[in-house]
């Protein structure tokens, strides 16, 4: 199975959310990382074909999503950024519903959404009216309809937004569990989730791709530009609002370790360490690479 | 098809707003049934007279003497039963609904013969004499009910797509069935929803109606109504009389 994307544009007005956008997907985990409006969602939209693209196409298997419809859309699992719902439908319903939806007939479609509801550890809450589920239960519920139709191609939009982190330990496994020979793209502002199961990354800004790989060969891109550093807990305030920190740990009530990122040695005595995935991220996104 | 057919349904019975104004449309209807039999009035000529229960049982006593085809004898006697001295024309004076339905028609302005025959005044149609105005109060009471039932359905059927718009639509965009019969099925629960409330309401009036004025009169004819539905219903009776 490859999904391939060619020359992909959209545009709102004056506006180019997605920009000539080139990418070919077979099976794995593929993360989206990048700051709001970098074109995320759009591109998942488009992907999921809820909208149109203003250039370019889609292609599964070289033949144009367009043309394929329901012979395309059965093959789709989407979970949108915020988990839309019936508020006066029960949690079983409401997977009854997708089902019928995604053409499970009603023996299977009962058969899977008891099997998800417990995936997801909602069996006790089956019942249940949507609107009395917080917001993590609501999210697991997204999870299990994005899953009824055991999809070839599977796009989840911030997935792990309000779990916690038990959830998302047991989200990532379940993914991991899932994605063998399926297309599962996530996108998240968490990214040690991204780091944790996607095989490669796509990290976007302004419409494009600005990297694409696995996550150690796009973080070998800032090699040598992390940095370590021990200082007096008092200057760590003042440091933080001059240099890109990525992180800042107290070590006790008068040291605080930084992680900078720089392309130059950024105090005296800071090490290089390894980059990983939110290096990168506040490297491209926070400045650090203008 | 079915299946998302039903479950449209339930999307729309399911909101809380469908289901407070289907209240109220109940409540609207036990109302104006409630209201239309407290405010039955009826005088049997003699000394009989009430309203409520009372009138209706007046009306149905005053019926069953005189039922079966009505014929020109049976107007003359009717208009010499209920001849009283008024100073009201006769024709809008009422009494009970027997004398309003023969006065309207026969009587001149003293209570008197007009002069017209039954067959003048109804042609070929036979009428049949009974006591017909409770049912033809539940049918004046079911015009008003409808304008409410037609605002209640637009307000059940309104979020039928516009409703998805909170972001369900893209979960049901990239759905298999999203584009094609989710439509149709939409379209289909729309229309459905609008014949269950209104077989709904109709079945909910005509049982209350058979509570409150029993079956009598159901094989009689309504354009022997009284002076109340003459005027109202006009253009009801001028389409039966064209009709038969």
């Amino acid at each position: 199975m490859e999904l391939e994307i060619r020359n992909l544009t959209k545009q709102y007005g004056k506006k180019t959310a997605v920009n000539h956008l080139n990418l070919s997907l077979t099976k794995g985990v593929y993360g989206l990382l990048g700051a709001n409006g970098a074109g995320k969602t759009t591109l998942m939209r488009l992907i999921c074909g809820i909208q149109t693209p203003s250039a370019g196409r889609i292609t599964l298997n070289g033949r144009k999503i367009e043309v394929l419809g329901e012979n395309y859309r059965k093959y789709l699992g989407y979970l949108p950024q915020q988990f839309p719902y019936y508020p006066d439908f029960r949690a079983s319903d409401y997977l009854l519903y997708i089902a019928a939806l995604k053409g499970l007939d009603e023996k299977k479609a009962k058969e899977k959404s008891k099997e998800l509801l417990e995936t997801v550890g909602l069996t006790k809450n089956s019942r249940q009216k949507i609107r009395t589920f917080s917001g993590g239960m609501k999210q697991r519920l997204g999870i299990a309809q994005a899953m009824l139709n055991d999809p070839h191609i599977l796009v989840l939009d911030e997935p792990t937004a309000g779990l916690d982190p038990k959830e998302r330990v047991r989200f990532r496994n379940l993914i991991s569990a899932f994605s063998k020979d399926r297309i599962v793209i996530l996108s998240t502002h968490i990214v040690s989730d991204v780091e944790s199961i996607a095989e490669k990354i796509i990290m976007m800004k302004s419409g494009s791709i600005l990297h694409y790989g696995k996550p150690r060969e796009i973080t070998s891109e800032i090699q040598g530009k992390v940095w370590e550093c021990v200082v007096p807990a008092e200057k760590a305030e003042q440091y933080t609002a001059r240099l890109n920190v990525s992180n800042l740990r107290n070590v006790d009530n008068k040291q605080t370790i930084l992680r900078i990122i720089s392309k130059e040695l950024p105090l005296n005595g800071a090490l290089q360490v390894e980059p990983n995935l939110e290096d990168l991220y506040l490297y491209y996104f926070k400045g650090g690479n203008e | 098809m079915g299946r998302l057919i039903q479950f449209e349904l339930r999307k729309i019975f399911s909101r809380r707003l469908t289901q407070f104004f289907l209240l109220a449309l109940f409540l609207v209807s036990v109302l104006f049934m409630v209201s239309t039999y407290q405010n039955k009035y009826a005088f049997d000529g003699i000394s009989r007279e009430g309203s409520g229960r009372e009138a209706v049982e007046i009306d149905k006593s005053i019926a069953e003497k005189y039922r079966g085809p009505l014929t020109d004898e049976k107007v003359r006697q009717m208009l010499a039963d209920f001849h009283t001295e008024s100073d009201i024309n006769a024709k809008y004076l009422y009494q009970n609904a027997m004398q309003s339905a023969v006065c309207a028609r026969f009587s001149d302005i003293d209570g008197n013969w007009n002069g017209q025959t039954v067959s003048d005044v109804f042609g070929d149609a036979e009428i049949k004499v009974g006591y017909v105005d409770g049912w033809l109060g539940v049918s004046q009471d079911m015009v008003r009910i409808f304008v409410f039932l037609s605002l209640v359905i637009i307000i059940m059927i309104a979020p039928v797509f516009s409703g998805e718009y909170g972001g369900v639509v893209h979960i049901i965009l990239s759905s298999k069935y999203g584009k094609t019969k989710c439509a149709a099925a939409k379209i289909i629960a729309g229309f459905a929803a609008a014949i269950i409330v209104t077989l709904w309401i109709l079945g909910i009036n005509i049982f209350m109606a058979f509570v409150f004025y029993g079956n009598e009169g159901l094989d009689c004819s309504i354009l022997f109504a009284p002076v109340l539905f003459y005027g109202r219903v006009y253009t009801f009776q001028y389409n039966l009389r064209h009709a038969a």
